[in-house]
């Protein structure tokens, strides 16, 4: 079995030699950075296949698709896989050996499954197209530019497959805000009647959640307070997670292994460690002292949103919650009480530790070349050219000048939005005279995908700083400046090294079986367990550990060292 | 004229004191209130503006009164009018083959002691248990039988069960006197008369019956369609999968506005569209049921048959 | 005469019987052939499928073509750490089910059968079974709205005796997953499973009333000898098709109401098997087949214990086969 798989490694490897040779004498291109792209008279035809978004009316007619075939000078056929089973209608085609599309665009598969299918032959690798740069012009001559070093350092590398190939195109589709959207909210109104400065430590926060308890900040006489809440099944807005990194750093998920870095590069989890446990005795207190309301572990989001989004005369009953904003208010520009939520930074712990959580920031990959295109060389100039600044406006916010512009000089000397991170270059204007494409409506302008489109943190920092006059209301102005101040406050607050996606060998999947979803499952239910008293953080830590062990941790880490190692 | 006879017959059989009468029409009531309310909460949600949805919870009378759900609806499923009509006929023609199958079969296999009878039990018994999966049916249906793209990947491999075959041989085993089988026999009446004219009216509710539980899964599957017809097809998709993939996709993009937009949401109907869908779902078939419903509601069969 | 002999001439005779029977009865057999014939197209020849599981099933390869592997996929499964704990919910939660659900369907079903006024029954029917074309989804969305101690209908109503006090949150609590799972089902299916027994309750000959009641028998009396006896062979039969998917507690709805305060008590296979899954480290088409192919052979373990069970019971007339 292992002999015939080297055997097909080796195959493929020689192929893609070939496949790297041939297309430098391609004939069918016109010279790089031209337009159109291909060739007058040559006749090609691209076959786009993507899971459908139900609010895209058509895309065959669509403005997009349009765009790339003036663009192209070529023909573009879409079809369409459905929105959400496309990976089994992708199973399905390839076992019944229908000729796949020319591209696939937006399939989100996994790093297993692309490896899996690349190398059984359905996708072409793209890695000698990056190593020889002929066909990468807009990549290297635009989109390359908006990457940090670090961000340049990883974009190839972490989509490499364990043979060292690369079968997707990647894409950047992160927002500077993203990765640091999440923690905690307070009720500034609770802290004034309570004539309390706004928390930086963990024992100020405690102390003020027991006065929210005990004080009765909203006034009516009744002790209805909630002093602190979040929802289910969430990384963003778990309370656990959240307080957890003041003791130690807790990555941004509820469903994964959480695995951490050390500065040295040593694969770690936090529920190993002694801080860990701290923190979690901590957090268990808090919730038997009534601090952390019980519904953080059962309600939705809706739930939440029903202690916040009030109306009228009802009091504000809640103190703090935890997550990201977004989910506080049916509609945030005229939410009443929006101006009565501060969004805090990162507190800092009995030991002076305060992360923030966040996540690794990686590109995707989801574009794929199947081996059954004809051209391939004209496939990838077509999603080289997705990564230009003009066709990445286009494809986020539609046509220009219609949907986007070009700042103007004045206001590309006002800076960025996120100047104060080192973001200053102002490029261009999606919002002004209200034309805005709403994200979510019916649209024939767009594909309503963002990972065709290179915006990288660099990026979507580039839009012009607000003006005073461009508020259409207190609220939105409030709004625009909490949130800009709360991502200033955790902005960079993690650790050096952030664990992403890690590209394991068939034979460290063949290890790992079912441990990384056991053991994800398993440490959330602890967690969750630990805090409401059905566990004792001292008492079954040692059964705790031992459960881990035998779901298989220390393979875990181990085979996530080896593919961690693999790349840094 | 017969129906009407027995039904009065039936009544007089029935008859209980009137304090008992009370009780059981209040038991019966509540009950009936304690699955409608829910059920109307669900109409008057999908009435309701999102906004007000949001902020103050379901509420039976709403607070904001809105249709934006079902305009959204139709703004966005402007194939919804075509895929309502495909879906009644996936629904009908599959109803009436599926029917036509399990009776029969079932029907065959309710004769006493011939031959294969414990054979073809066995036959229809193991599909239950054990199937072979996706990937293995689509080769036959889609590769060997060529049935991509068309209206009988829809209708076909759902035509039958062998759960339907079964609850029909119980019925007609229950339902149908072997005395009468074997005297219109002795008159010299062949299988296929007997069936149709002697065995078919007296199973009337059991036809009835899976009938209703055929038209039910017709109408609401989506799963056929979602392997077997390309998303470039609009043309053949019956109702319930425009509905279910308009939902899944508002989910994500509801999710992904997060991620998406720092400084500005968009808010979608999520969840009083959800509501509007259960309803224009849920309206034609629950008016098909009084239809079928007059057949089980106990009345003609043997009475009908006698008189 | 050899045995050998003996015995050809026994099968010739039986082929004989067989055919002399078939020619005889060939429209009994008419009957069978399209239905026969739809079996094998789409159940038996798909049945191949199942070798998926004991194979690291690859599209390139093929059904046929892919590697075999054994009990490997069985075996990861087994050696989970979960496994004991999704199977023991996934059949706690059936049992209760159907324990719950089963009498519950048949004794409305009788209620429902003795309202007298025709009229009146049929509303209620009607509106019993509405609930069944909520979707999974709306369902739980409404529980989640009800039973919020803080918003919903049930903290607003505990607020109306208890000002300013919030009840105890029963979402949170691990113990109820279980009653709010199976209650809610029933709520939703109650009216529907009640068809199949109205219809097999219609088929009650009246002359069988008029004669107890002749002979003075109440109206109680004659549900228990009169309309019971003819649902017996339904309910057993129902009773038998259910105990064959005890294994198979649906996706959505457990996936969709757990949380990790109640995943110790709402973990069931089906999740289980989608969660490992979205992990992507396993061949998941073989994965999942060989969860489904152990699923199956208990749930056909149960069918036919309990086939075998109701026929002695009842004397060989109340049996699949």
């Amino acid at each position: 079995m292992r002999k015939v798989l080297s055997t097909v490694l080796s195959l493929l490897l020689v192929l893609s030699l070939f496949a790297g040779s041939a297309f430098a004498a391609s004939d069918l291109l016109n010279e790089p950075g031209t337009f159109p792209i291909v060739k007058e008279g040559s006749n090609v035809k691209l076959t786009i296949a993507t899971p459908a978004v139900a609010t895209v009316t058509d895309y065959d007619d669509n403005h997009l698709t349009n765009y790339w075939r003036e663009k192209m000078g070529c023909e573009i056929e879409i079809v369409l896989f459905d929105g959400s089973e496309y990976k089994t209608q992708l199973q399905l085609d390839t076992s019944a050996g229908t000729r796949l599309p020319d591209m696939l665009l937006n399939f989100g598969l996994s790093g297993t499954e692309r490896e899996s299918y690349g190398t059984q032959g359905y996708f072409v690798d793209l890695k000698p197209y990056f190593d020889s740069k002929e066909l990468t012009y807009w990549f290297e001559n635009e989109a390359l530019g908006y990457l940090t070093e670090g961000e340049k350092a990883v974009t190839i590398s972490a989509g490499l497959s364990s043979n060292g190939a690369l079968y997707a195109f990647p894409f950047w589709a992160v927002s500077v805000a993203d990765p640091w959207s999440s923690g905690m909210i307070i009720n500034n109104t609770f802290l004034e009647a309570l004539d309390m400065e706004l928390p930086k430590t963990l024992e100020e926060y405690y102390n003020y959640l027991v006065a929210v308890k005990t004080q009765d900040p909203n006034g009516n006489g009744i002790a209805d307070e909630i002093p602190m809440s979040g929802y289910a099944n969430s990384g963003q807005a778990c309370v656990i997670v959240n307080l957890l990194n003041s003791f130690t750093y807790y990555p941004n998920t509820w469903s994964g292994v959480a695995l951490c870095a050390t500065d040295d590069g040593k694969i770690y989890v936090p529920y190993q460690t002694p801080e860990f446990k701290e923190g979690m005795k901590f957090i268990a207190k808090m919730y038997a002292e009534g601090l952390i309301s019980e519904l953080s572990f059962s309600q939705d989001r809706y739930g939440l949103q029903a202690m916040t989004d009030l109306t009228g005369d009802t009091p504000d009953i809640i103190g703090s919650i935890t997550g990201h904003r977004s989910m506080m208010f049916a509609n945030h520009n005229t939410a009443e009480r929006r101006m009565h939520y501060t969004s805090m930074g990162p507190l800092v712990g009995p030991e002076g530790v305060a992360w923030a959580s966040s996540y690794a920031v990686e590109p995707v990959y989801k574009q794929f070349i199947t081996t059954d295109c004809e051209n391939p060389d004209v496939a990838f100039a077509l999603i080289d050219f997705m990564t230009s600044t003009h066709a990445t406006l286009t494809a986020r916010y539609g046509r220009e000048g219609e949907y986007w512009r070009y700042a103007t000089e004045e206001e590309a000397s006002r800076g960025s939005s996120w100047s104060e991170l080192g973001y200053t270059e102002a490029l261009y204007t999606s919002s002004w005279e209200g034309s805005k494409l709403a994200w979510g409506q019916q649209t024939n302008e767009i594909w309503n995908i963002t990972s065709i489109t290179w915006q990288p943190q660099g990026f979507t920092a580039v839009t012009p700083a607000k003006l005073e006059s461009e508020y259409y209301s207190e609220t939105n102005k409030y709004n625009n400046l909490d949130w800009n101040s709360a991502i200033m406050a955790r902005y960079g607050q993690a650790p050096k090294n952030l664990v992403g996606t890690l590209a394991y060998t068939p034979e460290e999947i063949e290890m790992l079986g079912t441990s990384q979803t056991d053991i994800g499952s398993y440490v959330r239910e602890c967690m969750t367990r630990m805090v409401t008293g059905e566990m004792d953080v001292e008492r079954d830590w040692d059964t705790f550990q031992s459960n881990l062990e035998a779901m298989g941790l220390s393979t875990v880490l181990s085979c996530a060292q080896a593919a961690w190692d693999r790349v840094h | 004229m017969a129906k009407k006879k027995h039904a009065t017959g039936l009544m007089r059989y029935n008859r209980i004191k009137p304090a008992t009468n009370v009780l059981y029409s209040a038991i019966f009531i509540t009950l009936a209130l304690i699955c409608f309310l829910p059920a109307l909460l669900v109409l008057m949600v999908s009435i309701s503006s999102e906004e007000s949805v949001m902020r103050y919870g379901y509420s039976f009378i709403p607070k904001e009164f809105s249709m934006d759900a079902y305009t959204y609806l139709i703004r966005q499923g402007n194939y919804i009018g075509g895929a309502f009509f495909n879906s009644l006929k996936i629904t009908v023609i599959g109803t009436l083959i599926g029917l036509t199958m399990c009776s029969t079969m079932g029907y065959a296999l309710s004769r006493p002691n011939y031959r294969l009878r414990g054979f073809f039990t066995w036959f229809i018994f193991i599909p239950m248990l054990f199937s072979g999966g996706l990937v293995a049916s689509y080769m036959i249906n889609a590769q060997i039988l060529g049935l991509k793209n068309t209206h009988w990947a829809l209708i076909l491999p759902i035509c039958c069960s062998s759960f339907y075959i079964v609850i029909m041989r119980t019925f007609f085993q229950t339902t149908v006197p072997e005395a009468i089988i074997e005297s219109a026999k002795i008159d010299g009446a062949r299988q296929v008369r007997i069936f149709t004219q002697i065995v078919l009216p007296i199973s009337l509710p059991a036809i009835a019956t899976i009938g209703l539980f055929f038209t039910f899964a017709y109408w609401n599957d989506w799963m056929q369609a979602k392997y077997y017809l390309d998303n470039n097809v609009h043309n053949l998709f019956p109702m319930q999968y425009v509905l279910i993939s308009l939902e899944k996709n508002i989910e994500f993009l509801s999710r992904n506005i997060q991620n998406m937009t720092a400084g500005s949401e968009v808010n979608l109907p999520s969840e009083t569209i959800r509501m509007a869908m259960v309803m224009v779902a849920v309206i034609p078939i629950a008016c098909s049921y009084p239809f079928f419903q007059k057949y089980f509601i106990s009345g003609l069969t043997i009475g009908a048959v006698k008189g | 005469m050899s045995k050998s002999a003996t015995t050809t001439l026994t099968a010739n005779k039986r082929r004989n019987g067989l055919w002399k029977q078939i020619c005889r009865r060939w429209q009994l057999f008419l009957f069978l052939i399209i239905p026969l014939a739809w079996l094998i197209t789409f159940c038996y020849i798909p049945m191949g499928g199942v070798q998926i599981a004991f194979k690291n099933y690859m599209p390139k390869k093929g059904i046929l073509g892919s590697d075999w592997v054994g009990w490997t996929h069985f075996l990861k499964f087994f050696n989970s750490f979960y496994f004991g704990r999704t199977v023991g919910n996934t059949l706690r939660i059936s049992l209760y089910s159907l324990c719950c659900s089963f009498p519950l369907s048949i004794i409305f079903a009788l209620m429902m059968n003795l309202i007298i006024n025709a009229k009146f029954k049929k509303v209620v029917q009607t509106l019993t079974y509405m609930p069944h074309f909520i979707s999974t989804v709306v369902l739980v969305g409404m529980l989640n709205q009800m039973l919020n101690p803080v918003a919903g209908l049930y903290g607003n109503i505990y607020r109306l005796f208890h000002p300013g006090e919030y009840p105890v949150d029963i979402l949170a609590r691990a113990n109820s997953f279980d009653h709010l799972y199976v209650w809610s089902g029933i709520w939703q299916n109650l009216g529907w499973n009640t068809i199949i027994y109205m219809a097999a309750l219609s088929g009650v000959d009246p002359e069988l009333h008029e004669a107890a009641q002749i002979d003075g028998a109440s109206r109680l009396k004659r549900v228990w000898y009169i309309d019971l006896p003819v649902l017996l062979p339904t309910a057993s039969i129902m009773l038998i098709m259910n105990s064959g998917s005890i294994m198979s507690v649906g996706f959505e709805k457990a996936y969709l109401m757990q949380n990790s305060v109640n995943s110790v008590y709402s973990e069931v296979i089906s999740t289980y098997v989608y969660k490992t899954g979205l992990g992507g480290t396993t061949n998941q088409m073989s994965y999942a087949a060989a969860i489904g192919l152990f699923n199956n052979v208990i749930n056909g373990i149960l069918l036919i214990t309990v086939n075998y069970i109701s026929k002695k019971l009842s004397g060989g007339t109340n049996s699949l086969f």
